[in-house]
């Protein structure tokens, strides 16, 4: 039987959804494959385990350690290799986010392996991919060797979770040493609402958010939404924003349901980081903005007379 | 721009298809006797966007390595960096040598003067081929290969919506909940 290590993220203790996605990929991959889920850290490993296999993996391999508490790639590499080494899998998925970003070509590279990176849909042995920013795709699948991937977050659906399901959870010593980077310290940036890069809806505001004062009624859009705010680049630059709000290439890529950009022209740097989102409402005073051209909904006209009476609305709507 | 030697590999004769553990793979070869310090690797290309060689490349010269680093110091042996972890900034100590990977922030990137650029002329710029790295073609074949590429379907014209804008808003919160069902 096929055997797939499906790779969960566990930040500040809680599990990521994007955990429970590369159990679905895995599935996807071969259905009928044996999905062991890897679950690496220093607390909530067993609880985090077994959320792993009611979101559909068969059984759950835990590495707890002190120096698993924040990602490193030198503790990570070798808690993910005692993993890989026991089990011997055919396949893994992680997800593409900043911990899967740096710890899957190291485990790549010492697997001898290919990796394809940031896929956003499966179809068989080929994986989709985008590139160029988001403007054309590839479908890759690898020669020979493991099938190895990392998953774009919100684009492959979890399963439903079923809470009766269990399996069996098994934890591996590592003796972890000889660690080259130590991390002195975290500066949280990212707003304690809703993850950006998880969120199912996002309101983005752009320059002609105008000031940080700007960014006022789309914090408040946002919260009748139960949104995360995000910006453009060009927001950022100008001050009004703090830089980890930054949606685009070198910000975050985000596929939410819903988003909702605001005052942003929509560079081709800009669309990189969401162009893929379901659902795309453009609010813009300039008509031949280019944001325009990917959004499914548009409204030509001042932010700040438009998303305080698209606020009003929604609240209206919550009375009823 | 200011570099004082540059190297070229040049694969195109060699290779038809490559991938990330082909580029790892010659600049290894390169590296491999070169005594480097430090390696500043971009944080991803422009086109594939992987990220993937910078962190194989370390792993190959077994080196350690930091990924999208917005600040560096180096005091001796010992380097201070702060790194973007999606918009947390994390503050890493580790040592040299080091591979890391630059992020937008790190610094800003000054324009070739006219001077500057009449110098690089006469700067020394080496041409290879993985033939002069003692490679051949197999001990660098791709581990994955690209099936097809392709445009995304053309997204049909999105909905300019019309009239007073409280019309506009109560039109769109409709077409969210009942078109697009996404409230």
């Amino acid at each position: 039987m096929t055997k797939l290590l499906a790779f969960a993220e566990l930040k500040d203790g809680e599990i990521r959804n994007v955990s429970f996605e590369t159990v679905a990929a895995a599935r996807q991959i071969d259905e009928s494959a044996e999905v062991v889920a890897v679950v690496l850290g220093n607390e909530n490993l067993e609880d985090a385990a077994n959320q792993m296999i009611q979101y559909g993996a068969d059984r759950a391999v835990t590495v707890s350690h002190d120096s698993l508490s924040n990602y490193t790639s030198d503790a990570y590499t070798q808690a993910a290799m005692a993993v890989i080494e026991q089990e011997d899998p055919d396949g893994l998925v992680m997800g593409h986010t900043s911990a899967g970003k740096d710890l899957s070509p190291r485990l790549a590279s010492k697997l001898d392996n290919g990796l394809i990176s940031d896929i956003t849909g499966i179809e068989g042995d080929q994986f989709l991919r985008p590139i160029y920013s988001g403007k054309a795709f590839e479908k890759k699948s690898i020669k020979d060797g493991k099938t190895f991937v990392t998953i774009r977050p919100n684009n492959i659906a979890p399963l439903e979770i079923d809470g009766s399901r269990s399996g069996e959870v098994s934890s591996l010593d590592v003796d972890i040493k000889d660690l080259r980077t130590i991390i002195k310290d975290v500066v949280r940036k990212a707003s304690d609402g809703v993850d950006l890069s998880e969120a199912n809806i996002i309101v983005a505001g752009g320059r002609g958010v105008k000031s940080e004062e700007g960014f006022e009624p789309l914090h408040e859009l946002a919260d009748v939404l139960g949104a995360a705010v995000g910006a453009s680049r060009g927001a950022c630059d100008a001050g009004y924003c703090d830089y980890s709000l930054q949606i685009g290439q070198t910000g975050k890529v985000v596929t939410p349901d819903l988003y909702i950009a605001c005052g942003i022209s929509g560079a081709i740097q800009h669309l990189a980081g969401m162009s893929n989102s379901k659902v795309i409402v453009a609010i813009n005073k300039d008509p031949e903005a280019n944001i325009f051209n990917v959004a499914d909904y548009g409204i030509v006209g001042d932010l700040f007379d438009v998303v305080p009476k698209l606020t009003e609305e929604l609240k209206a709507l919550q009375v009823k | 721009m200011g570099a004082d030697k540059a190297v070229l590999i040049n694969t195109e004769d060699d290779l038809e298809e490559g991938d990330q553990y082909t580029t790892a793979r010659i600049l290894e070869a390169y590296f491999e006797d070169k005594d480097v310090d430090l390696i500043l690797a971009g944080n991803v290309a422009i086109d594939e966007a992987s990220g993937q060689v910078g962190p194989r490349l370390a792993d190959r010269l077994d080196m350690p390595y930091v990924t999208t680093i917005t600040e560096l110091n180096i005091d001796g042996d010992t380097v201070n960096i702060v790194r973007d972890v999606e918009g947390d900034e994390e503050k890493v100590e580790t040592s040299l040598p080091l591979l890391v990977t630059c992020q937008q922030g790190l610094n800003e990137p000054r324009y070739p003067s006219l001077p500057g650029i009449m110098k690089a002329k006469k700067k020394p710029l080496e041409e290879l081929e993985i033939d002069d790295l003692d490679l051949d073609e197999d001990d660098v074949e791709a581990k994955t290969e690209t099936v097809d590429v392709f445009l995304p379907p053309e997204k049909e014209a999105g909905k300019v919506l019309e009239g007073e804008t409280d019309e506009q808003v109560k039109e769109l919160v409709s077409l969210l909940r009942t078109e697009a069902k996404v409230l």
